[in-house]
């Protein structure tokens, strides 16, 4: 095995991830996409913890940190979804624009 | 003794904290504090210019405190952060106008029965950083200080102007920061090429060269000056940094518009504050930085500099005479003034610096005394439209009188202090710059029209039936207009009181820059 | 007593100074006696002092140090030479009758003790001037002289047209004293002093003019080159040139101090001060200050022969264009004035033909006979109060003394021997004439015929005839008729002082050696001088003897009376070439200002503003619209770091 097909995955992930969240109007299919980035980001620190130059174990240390992180940010993500759910009746990317001007 | 300078600095600023803790409805006592304070300093820095010792060319009454140490800033040597005072014969005469233009303004202040006790709060500490920057001895010192009265003089302008006074702040504000920007620059590039140069680095390795000491003091710096000359190429770009931030700090033509615009807003404390002491700060920074540490840079730009000077003495006068304002005619004159001081500065001789002092002095007594007089007389007429002005003299017998005595003395009677500092001026210009220092003469006819013409339609004239029942001055402005009128006939007559102090110092400056 | 001389300005200070504190508390009487008591105590001393100086000579210089400046200490001080020992007692004799004059003539104003103060003021500032010994210290007091003109010509302050020509006269003159102050500094550059011996010699000497005999151009060549301290002139320039530029100079200060042609538009409209105080103007103080300029500093334009000629041909063009405009002018005392011009023309045509010694007496008599005519003037003002000379007439009747008063000081102006002016104006023209300058005879002869005719107009209008006012003119009080007098005896006489046959004042003004040009007597000259201002009495009696034929005269004389009756249009051409210009310039120079200048900060103030708002629009809250900008702003990086070698 290689090096490359894994950052081949990785990459196609992350494209896939962000053209998802960056097009997608369903606030929770965004949430996924972001989580496909996360995870193309996870697949890209494992290969190379095995295939890189100098391997070293610290490479799926970080993976694991990013699934944590991950998990805790998808968790505050839906809670603040839930609330502007409640707010506003919409789960639409574009109706969460109070920030504008 | 060695304190009293670092007292003038730190007296007013006390106070203004002092009042902080006055209840706001105890306006008299706020007063008090202030007038006490402000009295105080003055007698402190009276007590300093008397106890100056007009033999040495040194900074004298050191008072240093270290404020922040960075270690290891420079290898293992630690930067260190100090609030350093002193005074030289270019300074001293400085803080003493100082004193006096801040007492006099404080008790102008009495005409202000708005929030009080902020009015004061500021002002005092408008004195403080004034008293700071002329007493400081360290580059870190004069800026923060130099900062102190930017801010503060935003907030005078900004509350008790005019109609008009945010947006005129505002512009004071962003002029004058930008100012200190630039200067902020020159300052660092001023510390770091004197350390590379001490050094003994040469040239090529300059840039990229870390010097293992860096040293603020302006004492330190002017006797390093006296030991090597910086490379030209670093006083040349240097001396143009300061120029720029000079040219903007000072009002030169075309750099001046806010200061008509913040003089026509303020109120006349505020105006006598900044016209007589704030406004010349910016020839002192030329005279302090780029004529000591920086001579053949401004050698190198000395007629641009000239140049620059006789266009704002044409320029201004010539607007001045245009104006309608009264507020705005005296700032136009001290534009005017203050471009034969930078002809003169850059004409590098003795004589002609010496006149440089002379003339911030008594422009700014003078300056002061103007808008002293002009606001006491615009207290009761309610106005500063020379249009509507007329026949003064009837009822305002003293005011015209002493707004007469400062016109003249503007002009540069002889017999008032800005006579003998044209004089010096002038004696210095003419003897680098004929044809500069001859269009520059221009000025004094100029001068003479515009303000002339304005005391014919304020004082001259019959009398307007409005004006019939005016009450002339009380015995406050007494006391504050005859101090003025003292003083500026004092060093008319007898300019060997300010003249001692600043030879020495002058003849030495001259001495090591070869002028 | 030349080492109580400092107390002869400081008298009239002390009074100034105690009319400041206390006058307005004092009663007129008291006022009057101050001011006048401090000037003729200057008076007695002046005279003490010039029998001093006539019996033992003139007295070194007194001086002490005043301000360090640069590597040169300036002192100042004051020294007693013959010159400005005659010069004081002149000034303070006229000054104290003219103070004691307006005793009657000021009585009532309002502001009686501040119009004495004034003149305190201005006495002091002339007695200073005249008696220092340094160029700086001389322009102080002469700055200060042109201060009280101005504050005593404007004292009338709620006349709008007192104010106008109060601030026209300072501004006038400032223009002349610019020229000064920028000659005198370059003398300072030149020779690194002030003082005027050192100006002039390199050295201290006792008097002036112990040494001014010789070849002044050289004695200044080597002066300058060849001194103590050595160095070169400033800007290099050669000595002629350097003399001849800083004596044009000092000339334009004295053009303005002394009304000569171009600036002189500013005396006849300082007529609206009071009367005393153009007496004083006119004979004492400021107008013979400019003379008294040229005349101390002598020996630099000695030295230099063009600028001797520029002083003549200024003077002898004056003095015919004045007399000319005082032929037609209605108002009194305007045309004193003018007279008052074109005598000062022939004070510098002397002077610039070197008749150093003429045209100092010529300015001793003209400051008797002037103050005299302004006296009588003020008298019939006062009298009848109008200026306008066709308002007047037949006062010979009605104010005997003032009438004999003026006829005196008519004839002494007109030329006619044996009083005054003849004397001292002869001694110029002779002078003109044997110097080689014949055109400048003949315009001095002119000038002269006009004056006698324009004097005498003024006399025949005034006095001849019948009152035509109805008001009931009578003399002044003693504190009036004393002065017109006194006045009137030295209009007289004075011309016996320097007579062909006992040249006292000569004498007495070259005690060490003759200085500059002294005509031979030529006794054909003179009786050409009394036919001609005969002639010029004759011409006024023939015209205003009879009605109607005056404006006959008039009316032939075409538009050269026009032009004369407008002063030649002066005043016109100077508002619209330098006046309406200036203050056009300004006003344009305003409004750049205001809407470019300050336009161009606004717009970028503006700019900055506009732009900050229109990129507000931007933040559209859109969170997939900001994505998508971050995403390709990364990509562009990217591309950039590959393009580049991948150095980031």
């Amino acid at each position: 095995m290689a090096l490359q097909p894994f950052l081949a995955l990785g990459a196609i992930l992350f494209a896939i991830g962000a053209y998802g969240a960056l097009t997608k109007r369903n606030l929770i299919i965004v949430l996924i996409s972001l989580e496909m980035m996360l995870n193309a980001a996870n697949i890209n620190l494992v290969a190379f913890s095995h295939f890189g130059k100098t391997p070293h174990v610290a490479g799926q240390v970080f993976a694991l940190f990013i699934i944590a992180l991950g998990a805790a940010e998808v968790a505050v993500g839906l809670g603040i979804l839930l609330a502007f759910f409640r707010m506003r009746n919409s789960a639409d990317v574009k109706d969460a624009s109070a920030m504008k001007w | 003794m060695n304190d009293a300078l670092f007292l003038t600095v730190l007296l007013p600023a006390l106070a203004a904290l002092f009042v902080l803790f006055v209840p706001a409805r105890a306006a008299s006592a706020v007063r008090g504090v202030s007038l006490t304070a402000q009295l105080l300093a003055l007698l402190f820095a009276l007590a300093a210019y008397i106890g100056f010792n007009k033999g040495m060319a040194v900074f004298q009454f050191p008072f240093a405190a270290t404020w922040l140490t960075v270690p290891n800033a420079f290898g293992t040597t630690p930067l260190v952060i100090r609030f350093a005072f002193g005074a030289d014969g270019i300074s001293m005469p400085l803080i003493l106008l100082t004193g006096v233009v801040g007492l006099m303004a404080s008790m102008r202040s009495h005409s202000i029965h708005e929030r009080v006790k902020e009015h004061y709060f500021w002002q005092l500490l408008l004195t403080a950083g004034l008293y700071g920057v002329f007493a400081s001895a360290d580059l870190f010192t004069f800026f923060f200080f130099l900062e102190a009265t930017l801010v503060t003089t935003y907030f005078l302008i900004s509350v008790w102007g005019n109609e008009g006074r945010r947006r005129a702040a505002t512009k004071f504000l962003i002029y004058r920061g930008l100012a200190s920007v630039v200067l902020l620059a020159g300052f660092i590039g001023l510390a770091y090429s004197y350390a590379v140069q001490a050094q003994g680095a040469s040239m090529q390795v300059y840039l990229g060269f870390a010097p293992n000491f860096l040293s603020l003091s302006i004492p330190q710096l002017i006797s390093e000056a006296g030991k090597f000359q910086l490379s030209i190429a670093a006083q040349d770009a240097l001396y143009l940094v300061f120029l720029l931030a000079v040219l903007v700090e000072e009002a030169f033509v075309p750099f001046h518009t806010w200061l008509p615009d913040a003089h026509e807003q303020a109120d006349t404390g505020t105006n006598m504050l900044i016209g007589g002491v704030l406004m010349k700060i910016g020839l002192y920074i030329l005279l302090r930085f780029a004529v000591e540490l920086l001579p053949q840079g401004l050698q190198q730009f000395a007629w641009l500099t000239g140049l620059l000077g006789v266009i704002s003495i044409i320029y201004g006068a010539l607007v001045a005479l245009a104006q309608k304002d009264w507020r705005r005619l005296i700032a136009f004159s001290s534009i005017s003034h203050m471009g034969l001081v930078l002809l003169a500065i850059a004409s590098l001789q003795a004589v002609g610096l010496q006149g440089a002092v002379f003339m911030l002095v008594s422009s700014g007594l003078l300056t002061a005394l103007l808008f002293y007089a002009v606001g006491a007389q615009a207290d009761r007429t309610k106005t500063f439209e020379i249009k509507n002005l007329g026949g003064l003299s009837k009822s305002l017998p003293v005011i015209s009188g002493v707004l007469l005595v400062a016109a003249l003395g503007s002009v540069g009677l002889p017999g008032m202090s800005g006579f003998i500092s044209e004089f010096a001026l002038f004696l210095g210009s003419f003897a680098t710059f004929p044809w500069l220092a001859a269009v520059g003469t221009l000025g004094m006819i100029l001068v003479a029209l515009y303000l002339l013409y304005a005391m014919q339609r304020t004082t001259f004239g019959p009398q307007r039936t409005e004006y019939d029942q005016l009450a002339d001055a009380r015995p406050v402005e007494y006391v504050a207009m005859a101090v003025f009128v003292a003083l500026v006939i004092l060093i008319g007559v007898y300019p060997s009181v300010l003249g001692d102090v600043v030879h020495t110092t002058v003849q030495s400056i001259a001495g090591r820059i070869g002028g | 007593m030349t080492g109580l001389a400092w107390l002869v300005p400081v008298l009239p200070l002390a009074a100034y100074v105690l009319l400041l504190i206390g006058g307005r508390r004092l009663a007129e009487g008291a006022v009057t006696s101050i001011a006048v008591l401090a000037v003729a105590a200057s008076f007695v001393i002046s005279l003490a002092i010039m029998i001093q100086v006539a019996l033992h000579g003139p007295q070194p210089a007194v001086t002490f140090p005043w301000l360090v400046l640069g590597s040169a200490t300036i002192s100042f001080g004051f020294e007693v030479t013959s010159l400005n020992a005659m010069m004081l007692v002149m000034v303070s004799f006229v000054s104290a009758l003219v103070l004691l004059f307006s005793r009657g003539y000021m009585r009532g104003d309002a502001r009686f003790a501040r119009f004495y103060q004034y003149l305190s003021l201005f006495v002091f500032a002339m007695l200073g001037l005249v008696i220092t010994s340094n160029l700086l210290e001389f322009y102080i007091f002469w700055e200060l002289v042109g201060v009280c003109s101005y504050l005593l010509v404007g004292f009338w302050y709620f006349k709008p047209e007192a104010a106008a020509a109060a601030k026209k006269a300072f501004i006038v003159t400032r223009i002349g004293d610019v020229g000064l102050f920028v000659g005198m500094i370059l003398l300072y550059l030149g020779f690194h002093t002030m003082n005027f011996d050192t100006i002039f010699y390199g050295q201290a000497v006792s008097s002036p003019y112990t040494m001014a005999h010789g070849a002044p151009a050289l004695l200044f060549a080597a002066h300058a080159l060849t001194g103590p301290g050595i160095h070169a002139l400033p800007y290099g320039l050669a000595p002629a040139a350097f003399v001849t530029l800083t004596a044009l100079l000092v000339f334009v200060g004295a053009v303005g101090k002394s009304a000569q042609f171009p600036l002189h538009v500013w005396l006849p409209d300082a007529m609206e001060g009071p009367t005393p105080v153009s007496a004083l103007i006119h004979a004492a103080t400021m107008v013979a200050a400019g003379v008294y300029l040229v005349a101390r500093m002598f020996p630099l334009f000695q030295a230099s022969p063009a600028a001797s000629d520029v002083v003549a041909i200024v003077g002898g063009f004056t003095a015919i264009l004045a007399a000319l405009i005082g032929l037609t002018q209605h108002d009194i005392k305007r045309v004193i004035a003018y007279s008052t011009v074109s005598q000062l023309g022939y004070m510098m045509l002397a002077l610039g033909v070197g008749a150093y010694v003429s045209g100092i007496f010529h300015l001793m008599t003209h400051a008797f006979f002037k103050a005299l005519l302004f006296l009588t003037a003020g008298s019939v003002i006062h009298a009848v109060e109008t200026q306008d000379l066709f308002e007047m007439g037949g006062l010979r009747k009605l104010m005997p003394l003032t009438n004999a008063a003026f006829l005196a000081g008519a004839l002494a102006l007109s030329g006619i021997p044996p009083f005054a002016g003849f004397w001292s104006k002869d001694e110029i023209l002779s002078a003109a004439f044997s110097s080689g300058n014949y055109v400048l005879y003949a315009v001095g002869l002119i000038a002269a015929f006009c004056t006698a005719f324009y004097i005498f107009r003024v006399y025949f209008l005034t006095f001849g005839g019948e009152y035509k006012g109805d008001r009931h003119p009578h003399e002044g009080g003693l504190a009036m008729t004393i002065p017109l007098t006194a006045l009137a005896v030295m209009a007289t006489v004075a011309g016996f002082f320097n007579t062909p046959w006992a040249p006292w004042i000569a004498n007495f003004l070259q005690d060490r050696g003759a200085v500059g040009y002294d005509p031979a007597v030529n006794w054909g000259l003179m009786v050409v001088s009394a036919v001609v201002g005969l002639a010029g009495i004759g011409l006024a009696y023939y015209a205003y003897g009879a009605p109607g034929r005056a404006q006959r005269m008039a009316q032939k004389s075409g538009f050269l009376y026009t032009l004369s009756f407008n002063k030649f249009y002066f005043d016109e051409l100077y508002d619209r070439i330098v006046t309406r210009p200036i203050r056009a310039i300004a006003e344009a120079l305003g409004f750049v200002d205001r809407w470019i200048i300050d336009g161009l900060v606004r717009l970028v103030s503006g700019g900055v503003y506009t732009g900050g708002a229109g990129l507000r629009y931007g933040n559209t809250g859109q969170i997939q619209t900001y994505g998508l900008v971050t995403l390709f702003g990364v990509a562009v990086l990217l591309i950039i770091a590959a393009g580049i070698g991948g150095v980031l």
